[in-house]
């Protein structure tokens, strides 16, 4: 059986770093703008292939447009009123509000409005970058990407996951069970036997699945480890701690030796890094789906290293050019670079890359 | 291959031992019936055959069990988990990731297996138990039977040489049961696999099983033995062979073909009572009134199509048909849990689509599926407490022992609702919604996960509810309790009633929902046991033939 991936989990993950790094770099409502629409084609295009497939994996149907767009809506008024509101600075004041007011009150600005919206649509690219990612992976997958060490984490999640959907089930079938029992839920104390009860189903249905992992011999492998190597760890990990404190000191207080900070923090991380992958290596774990790296993968892979390149290359070289800020003294329009412009367009490549819908079950 | 050497397990903080001195041995490839009544033991002896008891919960252990050669207490669960594979009741508490196929290899993962041996071992028991159709799908759309099964197909991926099952059925519809019960004959079979299976239904699984393992309870020792020998002594007997037992036929048939034979022989002898003629309803209203009710689900699904049905009082009505095919959409619509799409619903002169669920449940009581998601007060007083608040009525601590009592639970009344056995639950959730003495009742699947004693308790409290004038409206799999305690019969079928009539007329005319007794004679007269010895001239050897507890050994 072939990994029911559309793409390598790889290439994928890359797409969704250089998506994420140029939200993050940008500040231009432009470029945003652009990324924005660019993920929503992207994210329509795979709803239409969802609603095509028969392979209907419950974590591969991506969220209703209505859910992202209601929570898209949301952020945005959030983050808008909430600018305008406590940011009383700007050429072009839209109206006052009494200065007697605590926090809200003195003059609205259109700045203000115009860096709340841009706040809100750096939220909004994210949580779609974010949907558009698990809509084609799915947790588990993702979880399999999760380095050995973290491996009694992503078990943990993986069973949490699996929990909501019963959960929700639950919740249901006890709020029916109440009103059964003549119980109208009015206020908060009456909703405290709802609670309880759903916390006794969870902790019954924890026990039981306890019992069951149990039985099939779940927990993994884990190598025995020898004493000395068990001081080994120890002491590096100590080591590693003492090293990035110390890098973090020397960079806060002598100024004047820039690199003997990094140096320091550097060899920090790589003594933590080398020790988590050394505990990583002790458990002996194997992968049941085949991951392919098929030619889609190459593009996919290559585009998203180009925009990622491409916006990290423009901050340290040319800062100014993805920069904006609405306040005085600078301008309130934004600039715009069409070469750049179609840089943010990247991201919409996989949709050019998805294959058909494959076709209903054919196995009998 | 199972062999228990004078073994003795006491829980935790339990005063007496569950298993007291057993001494067992199973030998390699039987298909073994775990039965006895809830309570005695059957689930803890399971759980000693890979170490979960006393691993997981605790525990004092005396003597020895040696499974396949080795030793469970000494190598844990999970040291046996290669040897003996568990499956448990409810599927969906077992499954840790959310498709078919990412389940069955979630093992395998954990424990390093090879990439290509896995894919070859989750394609043979894709093959095994015939899922392979399955294998992209969410485990969360899956049927009940099709859920048991993926749970023992990820525990066989494993090549365990022993299934151990703990009333896998349970909770399951009885087409999903024979699903999972086929497989695992199959298994057996084709594989040789040593199988140990605890199950309530005996009538599905009796006359292919090598042996049976019968726990009497109450501290007495289990007796072990081909099918036929045990259940001549085991006093838990689907009707068919109670009738046996009764008749003293021998050797004791295990099937409807068998029984078939001693049937004919006695059919000239008897002589029963005339059909009782179909009770009139003089003109009164029916106390249950629907009317041409359709209703759509959100996702699209007609479950009712136009349903038509009268209840009068004082009836006992039953609602039987597959699974999904609207029984309890129609139940549900009847409490104003559901509101209709289009027609009339008239019950006890209130229309369920206006009023509260909360002021209707005053006079119709609704017992759901899951009796236990009804409870969750700190003891079985106060779930009587509770429901006299709930509706506004005084406390009246009398009155809730007295009702307690009439349902057999009154010695636990201080216990913690949590604490009780299934059967229990469901009588104490019962209790909880008769508090205000509704003049229905509506009954969603009652014996779902019940042994034959607390089935045969259930009718007797129906029938006394029946007999107060109390309307009753149950939708049930389960025709031996239809056949024994009902009047009347809807058969529903996707959304429609397609039969409707006397119990006697149409339990005698159906394939599917026939009892056992009435597909031995084919006649109207007989449904239960009870019917076919009362028709025995007088003069017959008569042994009683209510379920009484067996004589205490000498």
């Amino acid at each position: 059986m072939s990994s029911h991936v559309v793409f390598h989990p790889y290439a994928w993950t890359l797409w969704l770093a250089a998506g994420m790094t140029a939200v993050l770099v940008t500040r231009n409502p432009l470029y945003l703008l652009i990324l924005l629409l660019a993920a929503s084609f992207l994210y329509a295009a795979l709803l239409r292939r969802a609603q095509n497939s028969q392979e209907d994996a419950a974590h591969n149907r991506p969220m209703a447009w209505k859910t992202i767009v209601r929570l898209a809506l949301f952020l945005w008024a959030f983050t808008i009123l909430f600018n305008a509101l406590t940011v009383h600075v700007g050429d072009h004041v839209l109206f006052r509000l009494p200065a007697s007011w605590p926090i809200v009150g003195g003059p609205i600005t259109l700045e203000a409005i115009i860096y709340g919206f841009v706040t809100g649509l750096n939220f909004v690219s994210l949580i779609l970058l974010f949907a558009i990612y698990n809509s084609v992976l799915g947790p588990h997958t993702i979880l399999r990407m999760i380095p050995g060490f973290a491996y009694q984490t992503g078990v943990a999640i993986s069973i949490a996951i699996s929990f909501v959907p019963q959960t929700v089930i639950a919740w249901g079938e006890i709020r029916e069970a109440q009103r059964l029992r003549g119980h109208k839920v009015r206020g908060l104390r009456d909703a405290l036997p709802l609670f309880v009860s759903l916390l006794g189903y969870g902790l019954d249905r924890a026990i039981q699945l306890a019992e069951s992992m149990d039985a099939r011999g779940f927990g993994g492998r884990i190598l025995p480890v020898g004493r000395r190597e068990t001081w080994l760890i120890r002491l590096s990990a100590v080591l590693g701690l003492l090293l990035l404190l110390g890098g973090l000191v020397v960079k806060a207080y002598y100024r004047s030796l820039p690199w003997a900070g990094l140096g320091l923090l550097a060899a920090g991380a790589l003594l933590m890094g080398l020790n988590l992958w050394r505990g990583g290596r002790r458990i002996h774990r194997t992968r049941y789906r085949r991951w392919f790296w098929r030619p889609r993968d190459t593009l996919l892979a290559l585009s998203s290293g180009l925009l990622l390149l491409g916006v990290l290359l423009l901050t340290w070289l040319q800062p100014r050019a993805l920069f904006y800020y609405p306040y005085p003294p600078y301008d309130i329009l934004p600039t715009f670079n069409p070469l750049l412009g179609l840089l943010f367009i990247l991201p919409l490549l996989p949709a050019l890359l998805l294959p058909p819908a494959p076709a209903p079950d054919a196995s009998p | 291959m199972i062999t228990y050497n004078h073994y003795t397990y006491r829980y935790p903080n339990a005063a007496l031992p569950v298993l007291h001195d057993l001494n067992l041995e199973i030998p390699e490839g039987a298909f073994v019936l775990v039965m006895g009544p809830s309570g005695a033991g059957k689930s803890t002896f399971l759980r000693t055959i890979n170490g979960l008891a006393p691993h997981f919960y605790g525990g004092v252990v005396g003597g020895q069990a040696i499974i396949g050669g080795r030793n469970p207490v000494e190598e844990s669960p999970r040291g046996m988990s290669d040897l003996v594979g568990m499956v448990f009741q409810d599927p969906e508490s077992s499954f840790v990731v959310d498709v078919v196929e990412d389940e069955l290899a979630f093992a395998m993962e954990n424990w390093g297996v090879p990439q290509d041996m896995m894919r070859k071992r989750v394609e043979e028991v894709l093959d095994q138990l015939q899922i392979a159709h399955l294998r992209n799908r969410p485990i969360s759309q899956l049927s009940g039977g099709e859920k048991q099964r993926v749970a023992i197909a990820a525990v066989l991926t494993l090549h365990p040489e022993i299934l151990v099952l703990d009333e896998p059925t349970s909770q399951l519809d009885p087409q999903a049961a024979e699903e999972v019960l086929l497989a695992l004959r199959q298994l057996n079979e084709d594989l040789g696999l040593t199988i140990l299976l605890s199950e309530h239904r005996l009538e599905r699984v009796a006359h292919y099983v090598d042996y049976i393992l019968y726990w009497p309870g109450q501290g007495r020792p289990p007796l072990f033995g081909e099918p036929a020998e045990v259940l001549q002594q085991a006093p838990l007997t689907p009707p068919l062979i109670t009738l046996g037992k009764a008749l003293g036929w021998e050797p004791l048939p295990l099937t409807i073909k068998q029984g078939r034979k001693f049937a004919r022989q006695i059919k000239d002898q008897l002589h029963p009572p005339p059909l009782p003629e179909s009770a009139a309803h003089n003109g009164r209203p029916p106390a249950i009134l629907v009317e041409n009710l359709w209703h759509t689900y959100s996702t699209g699904r007609e479950a009712l199509r136009g349903v038509t049905l009268r209840v009068y009082p004082g009836e006992f009505m039953a609602l039987m048909g597959r699974n999904g095919s609207g029984k309890t959409t129609l139940l549900k619509h009847l409490v104003g849990l559901l509101r209709p799409n289009r027609g009339k619903l008239s019950i006890l002169g209130m229309n369920p689509a206006e009023t509260p669920t909360e002021i209707l449940t005053r006079a119709i009581a609704y017992l759901p599926q899951n009796p236990e998601r009804l409870l969750f007060a700190e003891s079985v007083a106060d779930e009587l407490a509770f429901s006299r608040r709930a509706h506004n009525l005084p406390p009246d601590p009398e009155a809730d022992r007295a009702l307690l009592a009439r349902l057999g639970i009154d010695h636990l009344i201080h216990q913690h609702p949590h604490d009780l056995s299934v059967g229990e639950k469901q009588r104490l959730a019962l209790a909880a919604i008769l508090v205000p003495d509704p003049q229905a009742l509506l009954l969603d699947e009652p014996t779902r996960g019940l042994d034959y004693v607390q089935k045969q308790h259930l009718a007797e409290i129906l029938q006394g509810l029946r007999n107060q004038g109390k309307t009753i409206l149950m939708a049930t799999h389960d025709v031996e309790l239809a056949a024994a305690a009902t009047d009347r019969v809807a058969l529903m079928s996707q959304g429609e009633i397609v039969v409707d009539g006397p119990s006697r007329r149409i339990m005698s005319e159906s394939l599917v929902f026939a009892s056992q007794v009435n597909k031995l004679f084919r006649d109207p007269r007989y449904l239960t046991p009870e019917d076919v010895l009362r028709a025995l001239p007088a003069a017959a050897p008569q042994p009683p033939v209510t379920l009484a507890p067996p004589p205490a050994p000498a």
